[in-house]
Formats: structure tokens, sequence, C-alpha cells
């Protein structure tokens, strides 16, 4: 066929624009990835129990047992989908699981793209798009003793995080890390480690007591080697290592941590092209003293 | 790399990027989100490219992955029609050309953009799609026959 260079030939002066405007705003430190965010209610100010101490135990529970429904679920994006937030039994487990199973059985993201517009204000930081919807999330959260978020605030760098969460530093080796901060002090963010190589990751803290939305596809659950380890700050993770990614979970006396490593055992991630080892996951988690975050 | 280097790298492919986008992307604001998410994460994550001749492969892929992620954030349907007359070239032929296949099923329309439009080889885009070269060759091969079977034509998929 000879017609192929006449298939396409003129890029619109908005998108060129787009791409020129992005361009121009790029500056030397990271911009973060923009998430779809989780709103609430009315703050609440309720304080979180730490129990103090920063050696306790985590028991293997595996991803398997954290897996929940996926609403966004296609065939080419087929795959276990895992909480990010909390541990089975967990009252912020279940929240999750009961909402993801709300919008797959109700078909909610799909109707709720065709019939309208995300929701302003309250609901806007879970991606709320009708009224059916923010009743739904209501009574999840109230259900289970939970309080929903009410604001975010950017950071990007380590420094910005801690003095917006209210935390002590707690990575070594970043040397890049941005993403955004909750009012609880719950925080999500993209980060890169450079220690012998690069590490990149995202990064996620869940203040108990909080409701999160946050969700993982992590490819076959039964594909990941699981195994405790106890980190050089003294905290106890589940490391769960896949051919594309690895996951480290935390279960803290205040909070969850997520970390999903962007490269695993087949070593043909996008961002970590060369294969990680059990070496190197645990070399990666005792970057984070975990402890400083509980 | 350089912001200046980045940069003329980014606008050297902005075709690319656009017809991609195209290929997954129904609504224009769509696919000026997704290019945009697209260069700022892969400017944040610029060191982490160890092989700057893969540029554009990894772009590309960065791409296809904001025009995925906005689909399933967004529940919002894979793009079956066609571009919009404004962007539309004249030629008759092209727009024909243009026409099905944009309304071919995504398994076929994705790999036909990236190889024919964009000159991608199958190893690249085995490696931005994240399917078996086989996979992609198959495809093709079943999506240019699909435009051959309309199109009335003799040749043979390059592949």
């Amino acid at each position: 066929m000879e017609h192929w260079d006449k298939v396409f030939e003129e890029v619109p002066a908005s998108f060129e624009a787009r791409i020129v405007s992005t361009l121009a705003s790029l500056e030397e430190k990271p911009k973060i990835r923009r998430f779809r965010l989780p709103g609430g209610l009315i703050a609440a100010a309720l304080a979180i129990v730490v129990l103090g101490g920063t050696a306790f135990a985590t028991d293997l529970f595996g991803l398997r047992s954290i897996t929940v429904s996926d609403p966004y679920a296609t065939p080419e994006a087929a795959g276990d989908v895992i909480a990010l937030q909390g541990v089975p039994e967990s009252a912020e487990f279940k929240a999750n699981a009961r909402w993801m199973e709300y919008l797959t059985s109700a078909d909610v993201v799909s109707r709720s793209a065709a019939d309208g517009s995300l929701s302003e204000g309250t609901y806007s930081l879970y991606s709320v798009y009708s009224p059916e919807m923010g009743k739904e999330l209501e009574s999840i959260a109230s259900s289970y003793g939970l309080r929903l978020h009410t604001f975010r605030q950017d950071f990007y760098s380590e420094n910005e995080l801690c003095s917006l969460a209210g935390i002590p530093p707690f990575i070594s080796n970043c040397t890049a890390i941005s993403g955004y901060v909750y009012e609880d002090g719950s925080f999500q963010g993209d980060g890169t480690n450079t220690a012998g190589r690069f590490y990149e990751y995202q990064f996620g803290r869940y203040r108990k007591g909080s409701f999160s939305e946050v969700t993982l596809n992590i490819g076959s659950a039964g594909d990941y080697e699981e195994w405790i380890y106890t980190t050089a700050s003294g905290v106890d993770v589940q490391l769960s290592m896949g051919p594309d990614r690895c996951v480290m979970l935390a279960d803290l006396p205040g909070s969850f941590v997520a970390v999903n490593l962007l490269g695993g055992t087949s070593g043909n991630s996008m961002f970590m092209p060369d294969p990680v080892t059990r070496e190197d996951l645990q070399a990666f988690a005792d970057m984070f003293d975990l402890s400083a975050l509980s | 790399m350089t912001k200046d280097d980045f940069t003329v790298q980014i606008l050297d492919m902005k075709k690319t990027l656009y017809h991609v986008a195209c290929g997954i992307l129904r609504s224009e604001a769509d696919r000026e989100d997704a290019v945009q998410e697209a260069i700022l994460k892969a400017w944040e994550k610029r060191d982490s490219l160890k092989n700057e001749a893969a540029f554009r492969s990894w772009v590309t892929r960065i791409l296809v992955n904001e025009c995925y992620d906005i689909c399933r954030r967004s529940g919002k349907v894979i793009v079956l029609d066609e571009l919009p007359e404004s962007v539309a070239p004249e030629d008759t032929e092209g727009r024909e050309l243009r026409s099905l296949i944009m309304q071919m099923d995504e398994i076929y329309r994705i790999p036909i953009i990236m190889f024919y439009i964009e000159g991608f080889s199958i190893r690249e885009i085995s490696e931005i799609l994240h399917i078996p070269e086989g996979t992609v060759k198959s495809r093709l091969f079943a999506g240019r026959a699909k435009l051959r079977s309309v199109l009335g034509e003799e040749e043979e998929v390059p592949v």
C-alpha cells in the first residue's frame, strides 16, 4: 500500500501547543504524575493511636489474600488487583474491597463516565460521579469506622514530603521523589533511589483509620515469591518478588505502607531493565526507615 | 539528558505521539492530557533510560500506558471512530484508509499505526505493547488482510 503517509498528516495546533507548553514547564526537579484523588468529608482530627516501639512483626499473608474486584478490568489489563492499604481482616482492607465490589457489580465506572462528570468538592478525591456513589462511599466508610480524606497537597522532594506529613527523613539514597500528601499524613509518590543501581518505585503510606481506594494490578498473584524480611531499621516487611514488579508491604502501628518497585525477576521492565534479585529487593527495603512512619 | 536534548527529541516525535494517542483515545482533550502526562513522566524518569537510542520507543511506551490509564480511570471506551475532519488529509484514499484503520479492532489498529505509519520495528512494537513478536506479526497480518479485503490490494504484508 502506498497510502500510509497520507493517513495522518497534521498534528492539531492544540496538541502541539500542549506539547510545547509542557516542555516549557519542565524543571530540573521532577514533576509528579497526577493521580485521580480521593476526597472526603469534614476533617476529623482523630488521633491515631501509635502503639510505640519500632520493631514489630508482620505475618506473611501473601498478595493473594488482599486481592479485590477490579472495576477497571479490560482484556489488555487482566490480572489480580490488590488493595494497597490494610492487611486481611483489617477495616481498611475490607472497606476497600467492598468499594471495589460496588464499583464492579454496579458497573458504576462505565455508567458514570457516560452519565456525568467528576464531582467536585467533597467527593472529588474518590472519583465519585453521582450522588448514588457518594452515598455508598459514605456508607462503606461509616460502617468500618473510617474517615474520608478531605485535602491533599503536592510535594516535590523528600524534605517537602516530611515537612507536610510531619515525619522525619526516612529514605536513603533517594535522588527524586514527588507526589501528594493528604491531610492526615497519608501520602503517595513516585521515587528513585540510586545505590549501585536505579530503583524506580511508587510509595504509599496510608494512615490507619482513613479510607483509601488505591489498588494495584500485579498480574498473577501466583507468580510471586514471598517472604518476611526484617529491614535494617528493625521493621518487618512482607516482600513479594514477581516477574515484572516487586511489592513491599508493612503493617505499622499507625499506618500501612505499600511500595511498588517497578522491576522484577524477568528484567524487562521499562524502568528497571536489569533483573531484580532477592538481595536487590532486600537492599531496597533497607533504604527505608519505616519506623519513622509508624 | 539535558532539557534541550529532551525537548528536541520530543518535538521530533510529535507526530508519533499524536498518532499513537489517536489509536487509543477518542477525544482531543484526552489525547492532550495523555501526552502531557507522558512527557512529564518521561522527564521525571529520564535518568532511568540507559540507552538514549531507545528514547522514541521508551516515550511511546509511556504514552501508551498513559492512554490506557485514562481509559481505565474514566471508563472511557477505546476509540472506534475516525479522526475529526479538521485534521483529516484531503486525499480521498488516505481518508478512506484512515477511516478503515480507526474502525478496526484495537488489537489490530495499534500495531498497524505503529508499524506502517510510524515505522516502528516488530521488536519495538513488541516491547512497547508488551506482547510477543509473533503476536505483533499475526496482528499486523490480520489487520492488513482486513484492509486489503476492503481496498482490494494484492501486496503482501512485509513482516
